[in-house]
């Protein structure tokens, strides 16, 4: 079975490495780390011991390495994170464009003539005309597939200004991912509307929430109206939350149509055409109503399967496949991502593992 | 010399009921009917024009044709600035009192994208009793008269 594994998060070796793909001034100025940034740090490793290569490299951050960690994927879509909102939009912005030569370089270049790694355009909102030239950029590139932009913000991302980036981003048929980059520089806005919560599972909770309020603004804000063919991805999962929060989206969508009449379907048919949500870690009911929920919420269209590695919550390709229903498995495990990021058959090398109980590595 | 229609006749297929005179009624006015059988209808003239539609939300059953007549938005799009909007239909929109829900009087349809719909009846603005002169009918003589087919009253509302 084709198995895309759309939520792979790789790092540099070490955090400065980025300076060596960026140029004065940004290469001498002061960079902010590439993990452990944020204020809330779990009691645990963030990341899964197994991903590190050698002990003082960062995790995820070799390209034979994790194609030997995770057997029985045809392809990855990585999605690396950036260094969080910071005061000195400029240097995001240098900070967003060597994060993206650096990915063109390490992982999507010449090593990856299989085309197995599969790439994304980090860009920056709150710099709309960077990010807009940033798409152009890179959009002849074989191997980048979507764009990225991270959920932290200051303001939701179906306002106007950021208009440009998706309408660029449409025309060169790119989707655009949301993840959190775990911001922790100091500029982010504060987690909630009530306030700094005090443990660090109470911020996760927060997570799913801030990216399907991106969602409900361009739905909102009429971008899927003026961009027929532009999907967002969450691909920081959020797919188990947001049936409920459609579900008042609809209603009152109802009541207050008149308010925004550029809203000309109901919120909940949008999804469809124009989102989709990385399955990543599944905190959804148990198995007993697993069936009922995913039919519920369409998980068969919607979702794309996605590790999130090398994190520590990374959901292993054999436990996705145990999960799922058989008539949701293949869309799910990789040709709803086929479809979306229009990738063709690639081959796996004839000395890699099949996955445990899967089908033998095979030519499409 | 016509004969004059009876507002008061029954027949097989539907019920005259009068409403009211006329010239009570101009336009942006409406009136709430009792209907045996069927319950409460709301007569509305807009712009000189009649038109009925059942006093039951078909979201909640709430009392529509109690709430307020206005009009509504419609999306304007352009690709270089964020959607605008233009108001339309004004004083033909319902808005049902408890959500808000709006609905057309005119067709009884809702206006977001839906399927939701209130019932419509027929209305006739016809010469009352004494018009059966040679001289030309006055306002004053014309009576609102609801039409209400067989088939809707003692329907129990779902």
């Amino acid at each position: 079975m084709r198995t895309i594994d759309c939520a792979i998060h790789p790092l540099v070796r070490h955090s400065d490495d980025l300076r060596h793909y960026m140029s004065e001034p940004w290469r001498s100025r002061a960079l902010p780390p590439a993990v452990d940034r944020s204020i809330y740090r779990p009691t645990f490793s963030l990341y899964r011991p197994d991903s590190v290569r050698m002990p003082d490299e960062l995790p995820g951050s070799d390209p034979s390495h994790l194609r030997k960690a995770i057997p029985g994927v045809d392809q990855f879509v990585l999605l690396p994170l950036t260094r969080g909102l910071l005061a000195e939009t400029r240097h995001e912005v240098a900070i967003a464009a060597a994060t993206n030569n650096w990915l063109a370089d390490v992982w999507l270049g010449s090593d990856n003539g299989d085309g197995r790694f599969k790439g994304s355009i980090r860009v920056t909102p709150r710099s709309p005309r960077d990010a807009v030239r940033e798409i152009e950029r890179w959009a002849g590139h074989p191997h980048f597939v979507q764009v990225a932009v991270s959920v932290e913000a200051h303001a939701p991302y179906g306002r106007e200004e950021y208009f440009p980036i998706w309408e660029a981003a449409a025309r060169n048929g790119f989707p655009v991912a949301m993840h959190i980059d775990g911001g922790g520089t100091g500029v982010e806005l504060p987690p909630t509307s009530v306030g700094y919560p005090t443990h660090f599972a109470e911020v996760a909770v927060g997570s799913p929430h801030d990216a399907v309020l991106h969602l409900t603004s361009l739905i909102c804000d009429g971008v899927f109206e003026r961009l027929e063919s532009l999907v967002f991805v969450l691909a920081d999962g959020a797919f188990d939350a947001v049936g409920a929060l459609f579900w008042r989206l609809d209603m009152d969508w109802r009541a207050g149509r008149s308010e925004a009449p550029w809203v000309q379907r109901q919120p909940s048919h949008y999804l469809k055409d124009h989102v989709r949500f990385v399955l990543s870690r599944w905190d959804g009911p148990d198995a007993g109503h697993l069936n009922e929920a995913l039919e519920l919420w369409n998980a068969r269209e919607l979702l794309l399967y996605g590790s999130n590695y090398p994190s520590w919550d990374c959901l292993p390709l054999m436990e996705a496949r145990s999960l799922l229903p058989e008539r949701a498995l293949e869309p799910i495990m990789g040709t709803n991502a086929a479809d979306l990021y229009q990738l063709g058959p690639v081959s796996r090398e004839p000395n890699e593992p099949a996955a445990s109980g899967g089908h033998p590595t095979s030519t499409e | 010399m016509a004969t004059p229609r009876s507002y008061m006749v029954s027949t097989e297929e539907a019920r005259r009921y009068p409403v009211a005179l006329a010239i009570d009624m101009p336009p942006g006015t409406r009136r709430l009917i009792s209907i045996p059988g069927l319950g409460s209808v709301g007569v509305f003239n807009i712009g000189g024009e009649f038109y009925a539609v059942k006093n039951v939300c078909p979201h909640q059953g709430g009392p529509l044709c109690e709430g307020t007549l206005t009009g509504t938005s419609r999306p304007i799009f352009a690709l270089d600035e964020a959607p605008q909007l233009e108001w339309v239909h004004d004083g033909e929109i319902l808005r049902c009192p408890w959500h808000g829900w709006e609905f057309s009087v005119r067709t009884g349809a809702v206006v977001f994208d839906g399927k939701a719909r209130v019932a419509t009846y027929g209305v006739e603005v016809v010469a009352g009793l004494r018009a059966a002169t040679t001289f030309p009918v006055a306002v004053e003589d014309k009576v609102v008269i609801l039409v209400v087919p067989s088939a809707a009253r003692y329907r129990t509302a779902k």
